[in-house]
């Protein structure tokens, strides 16, 4: 359980980070979403136990990480948004120092670092020189590093920014499995889609003030009180409208290229129902769909486009 | 109230040290950082090609200085030969020294800079790595490649054994202390790279800063080296050079490496027991050592537990008391100032006036590292903390009201054992009044400072400019009036020219009551619109 008490980070007159408060449950994957500046690296690095808050702290299973940062240390795996490889070691190398200085024994240290090249598909490059890895291994590699001891808490800032659609692809299918590992994952992303997968936790942050978090479903629901349906009828767009605007469930009607939107206020059942007074009126429906928010919609409805 | 049993008694006093020892150990032994670095750092050609290019120049040194000193000019006297070996000897072994002095600031002075600038600090930082295993670390993996080089020209230098210029107990005994005095080289040099973002500023600092440390060293590394050089050629030739004694007066000289080739194997003698230079010089290059990887430590981005300024304070007083005590050895060669019934009034007045240059002396070393003690501000993120201005009981804590109980106990505790040894070694009494005057006048130099410190601080909000800013003006106010009468060191000057030393004492006591006055009404001054500008910030 990892418990966000009221974090704040003040630089100067600035404050990155204020009054920060959300829960999170093993299994959570978390999306914190804003814009460039908004405060996410800065509350990554405070859970990282990197920076100290200038006020508020986070508990992790019990772990307050303010006063215990070396207690909190060993749960917390950290993959910074910008990040250096050492050079002049092989793959197995680099993860068997860091094995070492999270203290895994010796004995365990081997199959440790097998499970996660396996893991993170590198296993074929164990004897490679760090440095001659694409940016996509290399980022896969610190990943590796990142669960090496097996962390419960997971901190992946930007971890998608600078590889190619293919990498890319790659990250989020690992990180769904990282998920379904029942660790707590909080990814920071301006790049809304890579999220919207499998993410089930969202968090939006702008100027450092956390504008919304919580379920991705819940706040979908809260975000879009009514449905857009859109409809397309072969016997004409002008017809449709005017019977759509006499039932009482539909609170506005426009016609858009052929097709009609309409915002349906109303549940899944009386949705089906329309769908079938509509085919009973002797509507030829040829295509009845509901537009659905997706993240990218929810973040411009929610932010103002400002920075801290 | 708890009684402890005879178990927990037994605990105290046997598994504390114990768990000291196996910390200490942990550092070193099963440290990851080490064996990685070493890996990395052989692993390559480059290395090689280092180690190359370093026996090469030292191969080149060992002929020309052989062509030159021993080869070229016709022998006069069978005195001659030792005198021209003795030579090469030493023209080999400062060479090596000058090297091993250049690379020893370079191999750390990145260390922690590097990662920085690689951006691997943050991926070491969240490990459950203690600060100072990750200090260790990079310090031995370092210093490890420095004592390599030194092994490596241990065959050149041998040229000295055969030719018989030199003992093997010689160069051991030599290459031991230059390895100490290395080592605390090589902390501060990490100590730099923990202060700064870029290895080239990192760099430059370490050097900058040996640099100061030698020459800080140097007056009484100067005079041990003429003693030695001296006393062995002298010998030698069974000149009267030859009757001084061959014993180490100042050891604090041997913390400077290019003395270790003529006082590597003199042994020392501090209260009255012989110790070996070289011990001497291992102890307190460690206690050096640890004191400038406790500043590093505090200087680690990340969060720590621990009171890491009060352990550098603490350790600061330490090793000032040392330095001051180990002054027992030029003590112990002075003669007993008693003359019958009581010493002469000369000496006492040459006494007094020896302690008085000695608290100067003292006051104008801590007033630079005042602006370090005195100053707050916002630093990385963590805002200032002026908790107020005078309290005792937090002096070993960070916090600026514990500045100025620290600044004047460090002065009066460094001042009180100097003072207390000399006139035990020397059972002489100094003139109180005049000394107590200096060293009052003294303290209240250093208050200023500290309230100058505070006026910064009040000014600006960065830390860093409010040190520099301070640094800058105790540099200014000490130094550029050119020890005019506008020079806060003025009265100590007038001690210094003013002959003879009763008429210095007058003297002395007449100017600190002037600059004294000035003093006191401008720390007023300084604290009172430091006061008002810390309100008027906090009304804004």
């Amino acid at each position: 359980m990892l418990e966000v008490k009221g974090l704040r980070k003040e630089f100067g007159q600035l404050a990155a980070v204020k009054d920060l408060r959300f829960i999170l449950a093993p299994g959570d994957i978390f999306g914190y979403i804003g814009p460039n500046g908004a405060g996410k690296t800065t509350t990554l690095r405070m859970l990282a136990t990197l920076l100290e808050p200038t006020a508020g702290t986070a508990v992790i299973n019990g772990v307050d990480i303010v006063k215990q940062p070396e207690a909190a240390r060993p749960l917390i795996g950290f993959m910074p948004d910008f990040f250096g490889l050492y050079e002049g070691i092989t793959v197995w190398e680099y993860l068997a120092f860091f094995s070492e200085a999270y203290g895994i024994s010796r004995r365990e240290r081997r199959q440790v670092i097998e499970n996660v090249l396996e893991l993170t598909d590198l296993t074929v490059k164990r004897d490679a020189y760090v440095e001659t890895l694409s940016r996509g291994m290399q980022q896969r590699l610190c990943l590796a590093k990142t669960l090496l001891h097996d962390p419960l808490l997971l901190l992946l800032d930007e971890p998608a920014s600078g590889l190619d659609p293919r990498a890319r692809a790659e990250l989020k299918e690992l990180l769904k499995e990282i998920g379904a590992m029942g660790k707590i994952v909080i990814v920071s992303s301006h790049i809304l889609p890579e999220l919207s997968d499998f993410c089930n936790k969202i968090g939006i942050i702008e100027k450092g003030d956390l504008l919304l978090w919580g379920d991705v479903d819940d706040i979908l629901r809260q975000l879009q009180p009514s449905r857009l349906l859109s409809i397309r009828c072969l016997d004409g767009a002008e017809r449709l409208a005017q019977w759509l605007s006499r039932q009482p469930e539909v609170a506005s009607v426009q016609i858009a290229n052929s097709k009609v939107e309409a915002q349906f206020i109303g549940d899944d059942e009386s949705q089906a129902q329309l769908l079938r007074r509509l085919i009973t009126e002797g509507f030829k429906v040829a295509t009845f769909s509901e537009t659905t928010m997706d993240l990218e919609d929810v973040f411009l409805r929610v932010t103002k486009g400002e920075v801290a | 109230m708890v009684t402890l049993t005879v178990g927990q008694r037994l605990k105290t006093f046997t598994v504390k040290p114990f768990r000291w020892l196996l910390n200490a150990m942990t550092l070193v032994i099963g440290n990851p950082i080490i064996s990685r670095e070493m890996k990395v750092r052989m692993r390559f050609a480059r290395a090689f090609w280092l180690q190359g290019a370093y026996l090469l120049f030292l191969i080149s040194i060992v002929s020309l200085a052989y062509q030159f000193i021993v080869a070229l000019q016709p022998l006069r006297h069978p005195a001659d030969l030792q005198q021209r070996l003795q030579g090469f000897y030493y023209t080999l072994l400062y060479s090596l020294v000058a090297i091993v002095v250049l690379i020893a600031p370079a191999l750390t002075a990145s260390a922690l800079s590097f990662e920085r600038e690689r951006r691997t600090l943050d991926l070491l930082l969240t490990t459950p790595l203690r600060p100072m295993q990750i200090l260790v670390g990079k310090l031995l993996a370092s210093y490890a490649f420095l004592l390599l080089l030194l092994v490596l020209s241990m065959p050149i230098v041998t040229v000295c054994i055969i030719m018989g210029g030199a003992t093997v107990a010689d160069l051991l005994a030599t290459f031991g202390m230059v390895a100490f005095s290395t080592l605390h080289l090589c902390a501060f040099a990490l100590y730099c790279s923990a202060c700064n973002r870029s290895s080239g500023a990192a760099t430059f600092w370490a050097y900058l800063g040996v640099a100061g440390m030698l020459m800080l060293t140097f007056p009484l590394t100067i005079s041990e080296i003429a003693l030695g050089v001296g006393g062995a050629i002298g010998g030698a030739i069974g000149g009267p050079m030859g009757m001084v004694s061959p014993q180490v007066v100042v050891p604090l000289a041997s913390l400077h490496p290019f003395a270790a080739p003529v006082i590597k194997a003199m042994p020392t003698e501090l209260f009255g027991v012989k110790i070996p230079c070289w011990l001497f010089c291992g102890a307190f290059s460690l206690l050096l050592t640890r004191f400038w990887l406790t500043a590093a430590a505090a200087r680690l981005p990340a969060i720590y537990r621990g009171n890491p300024v009060g352990s550098i304070r603490r350790q600061a007083l330490l090793l000032s008391v040392l330095a001051v005590l180990s002054f027992d050895a030029f003590l112990g060669t002075m003669p007993v100032m008693v003359g019958p019934p009581a010493p002469p009034a000369g000496a006492r007045h040459d006494l007094t006036l020896g302690f008085l240059m000695a608290v100067g002396f003292d006051a104008a070393f801590i007033a630079f590292f005042v602006p370090w003690i005195a100053t707050f501000g916002e630093h990385e993120g963590r805002p200032p903390a002026n908790d107020g201005w005078f309290r005792p009981l937090r002096m070993f804590q960070p916090s600026a009201s514990g500045a100025l109980p620290f600044t004047l106990s460090w002065f009066a505790i460094t001042c009180a054992t100097g003072i207390a040894l000399s006139v035990w070694r020397l059972k002489t009494q100094p003139f109180w009044t005049e000394l107590l005057i200096g060293i009052g006048y003294s303290a209240s130099v250093l208050t200023f400072f500290w309230s100058m410190g505070r006026f910064w601080s009040a000014s600006v909000r960065q830390l860093t400019l409010a040190r520099w800013l301070t640094l800058g003006t105790t540099v200014l106010l000490l130094v550029l009036p050119g020890f005019s009468k506008w020079s806060l060191v003025y009265p100590f000057v007038k001690l210094v020219d003013t002959f003879p030393p009763a008429d210095a004492l007058k003297d002395f006591t007449q100017q600190v009551s002037v600059h004294g006055s000035v003093v006191g009404v401008l720390t007023l001054l300084l604290f009172l619109l430091s006061h008002t500008l810390r309100g008027a910030r906090i009304r804004r």
